[in-house]
């Protein structure tokens, strides 16, 4: 992490390389995809428009 | 009926739910929210939430994806019959769960949450390669550049807080000695590889994906930092039978019948660096036309 975290006991290494991802990707992952209610799937959580996958290149 | 224990908001869910309505099979999906309560009704056990409400013997197959079947406990005034009820009501709920997982199913909650560190010395035991691995709280035996480390928890990502945004913590090489002694960490010999290897695995079927991640300096260590302008190529790929039938043994030595399980190729060898039982297999099923989704719902 790019700042120090304030801890009473010690940390794994891992936390030393932590990666703050959330603010930064939000927007290519689609981080504001609309969600509806839905009884047929049981969630409130059914994504109504599907994130943009990028075209893969096959061999 | 079909039982799916899983989140509200969960799209592998979602996908595999298409396929069971398009086949017209009947579901119930438990949320992590749900508190259940265990009743009887004419010797049938059933159990209710406030959303939920089955009994155990309308249940014909289970599909266990996240969260689990929580249930309500009373609690009583009296420290002594407190304990005594405490261990009543537990063996009434084991014997809930026991009773589903006895079904046929795809995971188990039981099961399904696995120790990163058990997992390797079983892969050693059924002859899977694995990189040579160790627990240290400083970094005097990490040879640096050429050792990676990575937490020991299933789940990598820290939520935010206080002026930290959400982090995650990817598999990162050891470049400097750390002066300080640090909490117990995983560390593990970095493998240069040809590309890596995620396979989807589901009853002995592998559906398996070469990810080329190796050429992209953003990607090479950890795939899952995405390069999202030039994203990583990935292709179709057959595991070596041999190899397919050491995973198989490894997956039933950990009590599993599905899961996301990762490789990376170097040379002739496949290296096993571990399983994920509620990874993410959406991308790799759409990219290669698998259907992993459309399998899982079949077998339900």
């Amino acid at each position: 992490m790019k700042q120090y975290i304030k801890e009473k006991h010690k940390l794994p290494l891992t936390f030393k390389f932590a990666e703050e991802f959330k603010a930064k990707n939000a927007d290519k992952n689609g981080g504001n995809i609309p969600y509806a209610k839905c009884e047929k799937y049981q969630s409130d959580f059914l994504m109504l428009v599907k994130p943009f996958k990028s075209l893969v290149r096959m061999l | 009926m079909i039982l799916i224990i899983s989140k509200n908001q969960e799209t592998t869910t979602n996908e595999v739910i298409k396929w069971l309505l398009s086949m017209d099979k009947k579901f119930i999906r438990v949320h992590e929210d749900e508190f259940f309560e265990i009743k009887v009704q004419q010797k049938r056990l059933y159990i209710e939430s406030y959303r939920n409400k089955f009994f155990l013997d309308e249940i014909s197959s289970v599909w266990y994806r996240r969260g689990g079947i929580k249930f309500k406990r009373l609690q009583y005034n009296n420290p002594s019959v407190d304990a005594h009820m405490a261990e009543h009501q537990h063996w009434l709920e084991d014997y809930v769960i026991k009773t589903l997982e006895s079904k046929k199913h795809i995971n188990k909650q039981s099961t399904s949450h696995v120790n990163k560190l058990h997992v390797l010395e079983e892969a050693k035991k059924v002859g899977l390669a694995v990189p040579e691995y160790f627990l240290a709280d400083n970094t005097g035996d990490v040879l640096l550049n050429s050792t990676i480390t990575k937490p020991i928890t299933g789940n990598i990502m820290i939520d935010a807080f206080d002026n930290y945004q959400d982090s995650i913590m990817y598999t990162t090489v050891i470049g400097e000695k750390e002066q300080d002694t640090f909490f117990i960490s995983f560390f593990q010999e970095k493998i240069e590889k040809d590309f890596e290897i995620r396979s989807f695995y589901l009853n002995g079927e592998t559906y398996s994906t070469a990810i080329f991640s190796q050429n992209d300096a953003q990607t090479r260590t950890d795939f899952r930092k995405y390069n999202l302008e030039k994203p990583n190529r990935n292709v179709r790929y057959n595991l070596p039978k041999a190899i397919v039938e050491k995973l198989k043994r490894l997956m039933q030595s950990l009590d599993l019948n599905c899961g996301s399980v990762d490789f990376i190729k170097s040379g002739e060898k496949y290296y096993f660096l571990e399983v994920n039982t509620v990874g993410q297999f959406l991308g790799v099923s759409t990219i290669c036309n698998y259907s992993a989704e459309k399998a899982i719902a079949e077998y339900l």
